[in-house]
């Protein structure tokens, strides 16, 4: 087992534990006022051009964004029990949980480009440009779909960030450089990545299904 | 590790497995609503589910009942700034009125 210290500027492991908890949850309320402002443009642009809203819905790849869903919340699911595994000291177990939640994430990644692709064929382009938008004049569509691109966009990068964390701390487990004396690490990095699949929990009603 | 601990942790992973299948039926009867002609309660209907979702989220997966009081502020901070924001928004635009016509342009407009 690895002896764990605390950096100097801690009197404790115990309060250096309780900064990096406090830090991280500050920091996850900065995302969620992020995302919250596109939020906020989506509300006002539903209410301002309700039937665009509702063609741009009626458009969207209904089926890959359902199955990525599915691929999130169960992504969420092994990386809670990958916790669960450090904390009881089972590394083994741990990496293997994380290994598939990395899986998952980059083929909730992958899904997501193939969907871009598909808009693209179609002609959907982000800023109301594209073959598309000269068949569906519907006022309030391009705003519909540059939003798509942005919130999703802007998710997809955080999807991408959080498998480059998960990775990291799998490599730290498997090297024996974290065990279950530093699972709080390995909790702020699961932290981040529940926040992503939060996000993506309120994108799939709002741009697929109603 | 004694008996009490081991059966503790053990629940805590069950605890955790149950959520994640909870949360793939929750997703499943929101795909399957979609379906459903419920006009106008169709999204609050579909945001409700995703409510309930974020909840067991926040709750099982993320502990947010065992995170430090000072990190729970935060976390209510946020929540508070990101309700201030939503409601301001919403006052804006239930309390727009249609631009008026500046006078030079209604009167190249009228015959």
């Amino acid at each position: 087992m690895n002896s764990v210290r605390h950096a100097a500027q801690f009197q404790s492991l115990a309060q250096q534990d309780h900064a990096t908890r406090l830090g991280m949850w500050v920091f996850l309320g900065s995302e969620l006022l992020l995302f919250a402002g596109l939020f906020a443009l989506y509300a006002a642009g539903r209410v301002a051009h309700p039937a665009a809203f509702h063609e741009g819905v009626a458009h969207a790849e209904k089926s890959i964004g359902s199955l990525n869903t599915a691929v999130l919340l169960t992504s969420s699911t092994t990386v809670a029990l990958a916790v669960e595994s450090l904390r009881r000291e089972r590394r083994a177990a741990a990496v293997t949980l994380l290994s598939i939640t990395i899986a998952l994430g980059a083929a909730f990644f992958c899904l997501k480009l193939a969907e871009y692709g598909a808009h693209f064929r179609a002609g959907i382009y982000p800023g109301g440009a594209g073959s598309f938008f000269v068949s569906h004049g519907t006022p309030g569509l391009p705003l519909f779909w540059t939003l798509y691109f942005v919130t999703t966009g802007l998710h997809a990068v955080h999807v991408c960030v959080g498998l480059g964390v998960l990775g990291l701390s799998a490599q730290a487990i498997a090297r024996g450089k974290m065990g279950g004396e530093r699972a709080y690490v390995l909790e702020n990095a699961a932290l981040y990545w529940h926040l992503v699949d939060l996000i993506w929990i309120f994108l799939w009603p709002l741009y697929y299904l109603a | 590790m004694s008996s009490n601990e081991r059966a503790l942790q053990q629940s805590s992973i069950s605890r955790v497995l149950r959520a994640g299948a909870g949360l793939l039926a929750l997703a499943a009867a929101s795909y399957a609503l979609s379906f459903v002609r419920l006009g106008a309660f169709a999204l609050a209907v579909a945001l409700a589910i995703a409510a309930l979702k974020a909840l067991v989220v926040l709750w099982v997966f993320m502990q947010f009942g065992r995170v430090p009081a000072s990190a729970k502020l935060a976390a209510l901070a946020a929540f508070f700034m990101l309700a201030l924001m939503l409601s301001l928004m919403a006052a804006d635009v239930a309390s727009r009125e249609a631009a008026p016509v500046p006078p030079a342009a209604a009167a190249t407009r009228s015959p």
